[in-house]
């Protein structure tokens, strides 16, 4: 279901059904769990619902990690000239 | 709790631990070094160095953004380990994540081995992280039922 909507395209549950070659009661359950997980999120369009991978909490979990290292070595390198300057 | 993600820098230093570990102790100090970059202005708002003692940090970036740090020194061990909470405020995207830094010092020729660990706690991501377990149980089972249906 996540690489179906892995293109960041918008599907209907309708389509995903069609895809998966699933009764549509057992997509909405799947669609359902993974809205409440905040790994999709939903739109409503007249009677359509449409349902679109959220991007953000996947990319955030990497980034915390990268930020934290530059943060750290770039905290470092001005103790360093602070060193060579003989302050502190 | 249990640490999920680590950050980690080591780095030489040519001063002694004594003066290294001062670096971290008093807020004229802090204030001259302890930001990601040179453009970034760090404004010490408190920085009570005891144990239990808060500190709260400003950071001013060229743009105009402000973000902000605060924290609570845990563990205290003068000249060799400093433990200390670490909490960006909001509006920032990793706000309301709790994580820890230990600081650790050791003399070293003629200097001292700095190590920086950064952990990051499970509770904050803890939805998240279950739910890309669920995610893939429930794409296998949804495999197992496609594959189960064409053999029928």
């Amino acid at each position: 279901m996540i690489h179906a909507l892995a293109g960041g395209e918008a599907r209907s549950a309708g389509e995903l059904g069609k895809q998966f070659n699933s009764a549509q009661p057992t997509i909405s359950r799947h669609l359902k769990v993974l809205e409440q997980a905040k790994l999709i999120e939903r739109s409503v369009e007249g009677r359509v619902h449409l349902f679109r991978l959220r991007q953000k909490p996947l990319q955030e979990a990497g980034a915390w990690v990268e930020r934290q290292q530059r943060f750290w070595n770039g905290a470092l390198d001005q103790f360093e000239t602070l060193l060579n300057r003989g302050t502190p | 709790m249990r640490a999920s993600e680590r950050a980690e820098v080591r780095r030489h230093l040519a001063a002694s631990p004594a003066r290294v570990f001062a670096a971290f102790a008093s807020a004229d100090v802090v204030a001259q070094w302890l930001t990601p970059a040179p453009d970034v202005k760090l404004t010490v708002l408190q920085l009570d160095f005891r144990e239990g003692g808060h500190y709260q940090f400003a950071y001013d970036t060229p743009d105009g953004q402000r973000m902000l740090v605060s924290g609570v020194y845990r563990n205290i061990e003068t000249p060799t380990r400093l433990v200390f909470s670490w909490l960006i405020e909001p509006p920032d995207v990793h706000a309301g994540i709790e994580s820890q830094v230990t600081v650790s010092i050791a003399p070293s020729a003629g200097g001292s081995d700095l190590l920086i660990l950064h952990e990051r706690f499970e509770r904050a991501d803890a939805n998240l992280r279950h739910a890309e377990g669920w995610a893939g149980a429930l794409e296998q089972l949804q495999r197992l039922l496609t594959k189960a249906r064409q053999s029928l």
